[in-house]
């Protein structure tokens, strides 16, 4: 998690810094070539600790909240056929577990709605759309 | 006469401090949920997968019983592709049809499946929706050691779950599974399985979404991605998606 974090941090940079090409693959927003991707990142720039802060919840999402999401799931879904505690190799997940993860879940929402950060901000897999949907919304702030 | 205030905005980067203090905070409460779950946090997204496969024969009218619980009642999941499948607990699924046919299919989680064109040579499924009672549990060939494996004419449909997201070999990889471990001629009609599918957590882009729509046209195969923010899709309706008719 820490290490997809900083390899990501990395490009995110080099994207708001106009080193990377902005374009690849054809890929196009809106049917243009985003020829100005680079001018529409600039609102990263203006505090890159928040926009750090941003990319490591968004990386936390993926590798914790997201899989506790599942695992509440899971659990629920156990409990109607009855079975209490699922066995994991040498551990075990049961309601207790269950519970625990689910409130993690719900802070975590919490905690983004506090500072009205979109979930599709936080759930957004691709580098380069979570900067320009980031970008977006802290223009829409201002 | 009351004056309605705006309200002050709670955007992050208004308030950094905050925001760090508020990060801390919820680190602090939920530590021992996260790191009580330890090395385990990656699984969980492929039990969800697994039980959302299950989720779909219940909605459409199976019977779902797991099978072989542990000591205690637990279930006990594959994690590993090595192990006798007896060891482990998986799905029985169960319908009859209006024609009176009973149909009964096994749902496992990590079950190698044999080649539909060479014997003795095999790939681990993350899921693997097969004929009841047939998954074998022998020496095979030049191997020393006994392996729990599915004849591919066995196989009724499987899935590759992937935390991640999708990019063009990724997905292109994934044909090859599908040509060589899924034998889509002599099925018969009478209920439908998800045709094999990868099960992506992340979103696609406008090139994986055409890559997408290749695979489906190509190889008669889903890419069901953004599997996060729309969890339902494996099991809903509401999510278009190609199904198969069952193995003999």
């Amino acid at each position: 998690m820490v290490r997809e974090y900083f390899e990501l941090l990395r490009i995110l940079e080099k994207l708001v810094d106009g080193q990377l090409p902005s374009v690849d693959d054809g890929e196009r927003k809106d049917g243009k070539r985003q020829t100005t991707f680079q001018n529409e990142l600039a609102p990263l720039k203006s505090d890159f600790q928040v926009t750090e802060l941003l990319l490591a919840l968004a990386v936390f999402y993926r590798h914790i909240i997201a899989q506790f999401e599942g695992a509440g799931r899971v659990m629920k879904r156990m409990n109607k056929l009855d079975i209490q505690v699922v066995r994991l190799g040498a551990s075990t997940l049961d309601a207790e577990a269950a519970w625990q993860m689910g409130k993690a879940v719900r802070q975590f929402y919490q905690l983004l709605g506090e500072f009205e950060v979109p979930r599709e901000i936080i759930q957004e897999h691709d580098i380069k759309r979570f900067a320009w949907l980031l970008a977006t919304y802290m223009r829409t702030q201002k | 006469m009351t004056v309605a205030t705006p309200r002050k905005s709670n955007a992050p980067f208004k308030d950094k401090s905050k925001l760090i203090a508020s990060i801390k905070d919820f680190l602090t409460k939920n530590s021992a949920a996260i790191s009580g779950q330890g090395a385990k946090i990656s699984e969980f997204f492929e039990m969800c997968c697994f039980n959302d496969v299950v989720e779909f024969y219940g909605k459409n009218k199976f019977t779902v019983t797991p099978q072989q619980l542990g000591k205690t009642g637990e279930f006990v999941y594959k994690l590993k592709a090595n192990g006798s499948h007896e060891k482990f607990s998986f799905f029985e699924v169960e319908k009859t049809d209006k024609s009176g046919v009973t149909w009964k299919f096994h749902i496992h989680h990590n079950l190698q499946l044999e080649c539909a064109h060479q014997t003795g040579i095999f790939y681990t499924a993350d899921i693997a929706v097969v004929s009841a009672g047939s998954v074998k549990r022998e020496k095979v060939a030049v191997y020393n050691q006994q392996r729990s494996y599915c004849p591919a004419k066995s196989v009724q449909t499987f899935f590759e779950v992937k935390h991640m997201g999708p990019f063009p070999e990724l997905l292109f990889s994934y044909t090859g599974l599908v040509v060589n471990f899924f034998v889509p001629a002599g099925r018969v009609k009478g209920v439908k399985h998800i045709a094999p599918s990868l099960l992506i957590s992340g979103n696609p882009n406008l090139h994986t979404k055409a890559i997408s729509a290749f695979v489906a046209a190509r190889f008669h195969a889903n890419i069901l991605a953004h599997l996060f923010a729309r969890p339902s899709t494996i099991y809903s309706t509401k999510y278009s998606k190609l199904f198969v008719d069952s193995a003999p």
